[in-house]
């Protein structure tokens, strides 16, 4: 029995490389990082990548139902405005205002989302092109909506989501936690998991066996776009103010950490763990590279450095595949 | 193949890290980006005074991300520096960084472009926009008598508005502008993004023809002007016909050379050393407990133009640097 579980750890530990990489790099950061290994740095790195966290976990429903979502960034800023205005302007930055906010920020991601999916699965649209454009269309109703301004004076509330703890958990990291914990469910033990990876690793083949292709990709894209939202929210609590264009910047590091965690750009692969480990790598390689006092000019060089292996191998894995495919 | 790659990139990573244990006082420098000259000077100049002095630092750059400039700041602290120097990306956001700061007891010192909640800032080296745009405005009707143009009709540039510098230059150009008679025929959002103002100018300089100024509330876009203009054929020095009168902010090296060229007629010269050299300066004081009397210290503001450059000399950041 033992030998069994502690096989399967292995088994899991070799077959995961991210899980690996991470394993030693922070044990290495432990041991050579002086100011690496204290409580108050970790809880600060995982504060940090709560949100790209949260968002790479919608993001890792969509990749894996084979599709695309280059809007997620946009997203996160437009569904942070939303919220932002709905507190300020609409009522007052009170204590009351902050639920509606919350609400109406995930409403305008799961809204992204639903046409993101409706215009992919529905119409028919290539999912790059299309959500490149909603990125847009996102970024220019952000600015217009602030004046190009971000909105500050957030109610205590809505910044204690970004600032507080639960149980003394900083909370960015407790509903981080929880979306890893629901999407992996949701992937790993539930039907929906079970045809997303369906339609992602053939489509065709997942029509013929009766898998309702459009819903379930609808369904990721919706899912994504709540989680997006989600990110909005913690992102803007954390930082006190709405940016409007705060979250854009962040969509390639989200993307990464997606596709270096195992989910594929061409679909069926991947798993929010996976997801979770990239963006755990990157941040530690961020945050050590910061705390060596590393230029910026070689952090870009590193992180797109790992980024560029990471894509070049989905793509030879995806190569192989295929080939064992038409093999077999 | 990826499991041998992804491992030997850690190992790599493990490799590079030694113990790097920071002894003395140590200056957390925190920039917004590197696109423009005024933000190398400051840093240029904000890590010699730290050496001159004899000091650590650690310079992060963000790269116009307000989520990772707060990271950055987050990891100064983590990394025990003695106090934070920074430009904020937001003025809004950073408020955020400097609770975090105080929380941490490290002093935050403001560079450049203010906080919106200044309460906590130990010091704050500042600009005053208004006089920078006031000096514009006035150099604008002397270039204008020069030309020989009846009427200024200016082209306004703005900033990013997240910036408060960039409120402020335009609203003081505006009210200087209104004081003097000037016809503002268009205005350009730029969001301090040089490819956004030259697709947003290049399209009103379509429209527009009727104007003989263009207010540039920092020099980083002059290089996008010159594009725009030499497209429209009005890219010309004082005194030949269709010139357009380009008043201007910073101080530059590139500035420098449009004015000697004759191509643009002034800037403001804030001179970006003495931000830097007067933050570092007085975050190293504030490290060893010498807070200062005045937290907010403006720095002088110069009209630099054609004849006043030449005299200058080295004593300004634009021909030095």
């Amino acid at each position: 029995m033992k030998k069994t579980v502690l096989t399967r750890l292995y088994r899991g530990w070799t077959s995961n490389p991210v899980f690996v990489a991470t394993l030693i790099l922070f044990v290495a950061m432990t041991l050579f990082v002086p100011s690496f290994a204290t409580v108050k740095n970790i809880t600060t790195i995982a504060q940090q990548f709560s949100f790209t966290g949260i968002a790479a976990t919608g993001l890792a429903f969509v990749l894996i139902g084979g599709g695309n979502d280059l809007s997620i960034g946009s997203n996160i800023s437009l569904s942070s405005v939303a919220a932002a205005l709905v507190m300020t302007r609409l009522m007052g930055a009170t204590g009351a205002s902050v639920l509606p906010g919350i609400l109406a920020a995930l409403a305008a991601g799961a809204l992204i989302g639903l046409f993101n999916g409706f215009c992919v699965s529905r119409i028919g649209m290539n999912a790059f092109i299309l959500t490149l454009i909603v990125q847009m269309l996102c970024d220019g109703i952000a600015l217009i909506a602030t004046d190009a301004v971000s909105i500050g004076n957030l109610p205590a509330g809505y910044t204690f989501i970004g600032t507080g703890n639960v149980l003394g958990i900083p909370l960015p990291i407790a509903i981080m936690l929880a979306f890893f914990a629901a999407g992996q469910f949701a992937l790993s033990k539930t039907a929906f998991g079970r045809r997303l990876y369906a339609v992602g690793a053939n489509r065709q083949a997942a029509r013929l066996v009766g898998v309702p292709i459009e819903k379930i990709q609808i369904l990721a894209f919706v899912i994504s776009g709540f989680c997006g939202a989600a990110a909005g929210i913690i992102l803007s609590a954390r930082l006190g103010a709405a940016t409007p264009s705060a979250g854009s910047n962040s969509m390639l590091e989200i993307m990464s950490a997606a596709i270096i965690g195992g989910n594929s750009l061409f679909g069926g692969k991947g798993t929010v763990v996976g997801a979770a480990c990239g963006v755990i790598l990157l941040s530690l390689i961020s945050n050590g590279l910061n705390l060596l006092g590393v230029s910026y000019y070689a952090t870009m060089i590193v992180k797109g450095g790992i980024i560029l292996f990471a894509v070049a191998l989905d793509y030879f894995n995806q190569k192989m595949r295929t080939r064992q495919m038409l093999k077999g | 193949m990826r499991k041998i790659v992804l491992i030997l990139l850690a190992a790599m990573l493990t490799l590079s890290m030694c113990a790097h244990a920071e002894e003395g006082i140590v200056i957390g420098i925190s920039m917004p980006s590197m696109q423009s000259s005024f933000f190398e000077g400051e840093l240029y100049m904000a890590e010699e005074t730290a050496k001159a002095a004899g000091v650590s630092y650690i310079s992060v750059v963000a790269d116009g991300d307000t989520a990772k400039q707060k990271t950055q700041i987050e990891d100064l602290i983590s990394k025990g520096v003695d106090a934070v120097v920074c430009v904020p990306n937001d003025t809004e956001a950073i408020v955020s960084s400097i609770a975090d700061c105080v929380a941490a007891g490290i002093p935050f010192i403001a560079m450049g472009r203010m906080p919106a909640d200044m309460k906590d800032v130990a010091l704050a080296i500042t600009c005053d926009n208004f006089a920078c745009a006031e000096a514009c405005a006035l150099a604008m009707a002397d270039g204008a008598a020069e030309q020989g143009y009846e009427k200024v009709k200016v082209i306004e540039l703005v900033g990013d508005l997240r910036d408060q510098n960039a409120v402020e230059r335009t609203e003081g150009f505006k009210a200087a502008a209104a004081e003097r008679g000037f016809e503002i025929v268009a205005e350009v959002a730029t969001e301090w993004d040089a490819d956004k103002a030259f697709s947003r100018l290049t399209d009103t300089l379509q429209g527009i023809d009727d104007f003989n100024a263009i207010y540039v509330p920092s020099d980083f876009l002059l290089p996008t002007i010159m594009s725009c203009l030499q497209t429209a054929g009005r890219w010309t020095a004082l005194g030949e016909e269709g010139h357009v009168i380009i008043c201007s902010i910073d101080g530059d090296p590139l500035a420098m050379e449009f004015i000697t060229s004759g191509y643009v007629f002034m800037t403001a010269n804030t001179d970006a050393f003495s931000f830097g050299r007067n933050a570092v300066a007085g975050a190293i004081e504030i490290a060893k407990g010498n807070f200062p009397a005045e937290v907010s210290q403006p720095v002088e503001v110069g009209d630099l133009r054609k004849a006043s450059i030449e005299a200058a000399g080295d004593t300004i950041w634009g021909n030095v640097y």
